[in-house]
């Protein structure tokens, strides 16, 4: 043993590679750091808050309104779950020190999703336009079920695009899973919701 | 090098009390450190060095600041790899002897990716069925899924999930309505009424009363007195003490990898059973 204190090449070899290990470890341990305000993973997360918003709004009135039972089912699904993931959304963001608004929705998707966004007064891909909220709003029973399967698939196939725009731009690992989650769950969602809209139509019509 | 050699050396002087010594210290240091590297170079040349290295370490004491230097830089990263494998080992693992039908994949979170990624489709995975997902009462109302395990693990189910909060019934559920609970993230515990008597039952109900994300039910005709099921995965026991029981209900219980729908809710669902006649759509 005292014969490696008289060696310090040998000594400074041995402490470079544990201090390089320990660094190694404690930098895989802590993660990357926080996602910046103006980073892809800040935007999905405040943009989807405010999609989700929308469909915990359309799902509770649908819930309140509709009449076919497997529609107010999917409703208070979509409601409680999106409502749960908001929360998700707001922790990280305040997790990450960032603003939870935005006055430029979808900048951090690039050029083409962001004149999407301008064309339609501000509204992310998907989102029902305040005249198709009033209109209904005014609607009850199967009309209500039906529109509601409307507004829900396009919001649905929006919400895919977004997280597909932010899969495509990340790899951060939380944002990659709840992005690949929400595409697997939303493409499912909507395979439902045309069936059981199908089935409303065609029950009224016999 | 160079740097580390002065470090070194200024160490030993200030770990030194006695001043004759630090003064010889750092000469005779140098010349040790020389004679060393040389002899681990070329062993040809290595006797008549380490002759002259010991002559002059006689003299040389210990040098203690370069000892407790790399002694505390050692012992730090010692304990920071320590603290780094507790940290990865400390994570929760899931219980062993429990049967899980994503092939390849670890868990729903894996084979949704891997497909999402284009590196496999859905009806070359081992069970198809842990990545479907639709209303099996949609396209037709009285419609009502099969499955190719009994009790199911998952699949195609019934647009309605059967409540879940901690719910205990008393006799059959819809195999579909239960699927989608486990969609949602719950454990579904099933036994068998011909293996399981009443103080056995109670035993049982006493896991799932009052633990959200958790149901259980009578399965006829199971063939094992215990089995639990989450999405993906399943435990069958004969066993109604098994520890398997509570392990699996730990750890699969809304896990965010596991659950095909985290965040969903078990409140609000079906609460009737078969013994109620009602229709399974309820």
């Amino acid at each position: 043993m005292s014969r490696l204190w008289r060696r310090p090449a040998l000594l400074i070899a041995i402490t470079a590679v544990l201090m390089l290990t320990a660094g190694l470890a404690v930098g895989w341990v802590a993660g990357t750091s926080a996602p910046g305000n103006d980073s892809v993973e800040a935007g999905f997360a405040r943009d989807m808050q405010t999609h989700h918003q929308q469909a915990v709004e359309m799902a509770m009135y649908e819930w309140a309104n509709g009449s076919d039972t497997a529609m107010r089912t999917i409703a208070y699904d979509i409601a409680t779950t999106q409502s749960t993931e908001i929360g998700m959304y707001r922790t990280w963001l305040r997790d990450w020190g960032v603003e939870l608004s935005s006055g430029e929705p979808m900048a951090w998707a690039g050029e083409e999703h962001a004149h999407d966004s301008a064309e339609t007064g501000g509204l992310m891909p998907g989102m029902a336009t305040d005249e198709q909220m009033e209109e209904f709003k005014s609607l009850t029973g199967a009309e209500a079920d039906v529109m509601f399967a409307d507004l829900m698939i396009a919001h649905h196939v929006g919400g895919v695009d977004m997280a597909r725009a932010a899969l495509e731009r990340t790899d951060n690992e939380l944002v990659e899973t709840a992005a690949r989650r929400t595409i697997s769950n939303q493409q499912s969602e909507i395979e439902n919701l045309e069936n059981h809209r199908d089935n409303i139509l065609n029950a009224v019509e016999e | 090098m160079a740097s580390k050699k002065q470090t070194a050396s200024k160490g030993s002087g200030k770990s030194t009390s006695k001043g004759a010594v630090v003064e010889k210290g750092p000469a005779a240091k140098k010349d040790a450190g020389k004679g060393d590297t040389k002899g681990g170079l070329s062993k040809s040349s290595a006797p008549a060095n380490a002759r002259r290295g010991r002559a002059v370490q006689v003299k040389q004491p210990k040098p203690w600041g370069l000892i407790w230097t790399f002694t505390g830089v050692g012992v730090v990263a010692l304990g920071l790899i320590g603290a780094a494998v507790f940290v990865v080992w400390d994570r929760s693992q899931p219980p062993e002897g429990v049967t899980d039908f994503y092939g390849e994949y670890k868990n729903y979170s894996e084979v949704t990716e891997a497909l999402q990624d284009g590196d496999v489709k859905e009806e070359d995975l081992e069970n198809p069925w842990v990545v479907q997902q639709t209303h099996i009462d949609g396209e037709d109302p009285m419609a009502v899924p099969e499955y190719e395990i009994t009790p199911p693990a998952g699949g195609n189910h019934l647009s309605q999930w059967q409540t879940c909060t901690g719910s205990v019934y008393d006799a059959p559920i819809m195999d579909g309505n239960a699927v989608h609970s486990l969609e949602h993230g719950a454990v579904w515990l099933t036994y068998d009424p011909a293996l399981v008597d009443g103080d056995g039952i109670e035993v049982l109900a006493k896991k799932v009363e009052g633990r959200d994300f958790s149901l259980m039910s009578p399965y006829p005709e199971m063939g094992v007195a215990v089995s639990v099921q989450a999405w993906g995965v399943q435990y069958k026991t004969d066993d109604i003490n098994d520890p398997k029981i509570d392990e699996f209900m730990d750890f699969y219980i809304q896990n965010a990898d596991n659950a095909a729908e985290p965040g969903a809710q078990c409140a609000n669902g079906l609460t009737t059973t078969t013994a109620d006649q009602q229709m399974p759509t309820g």
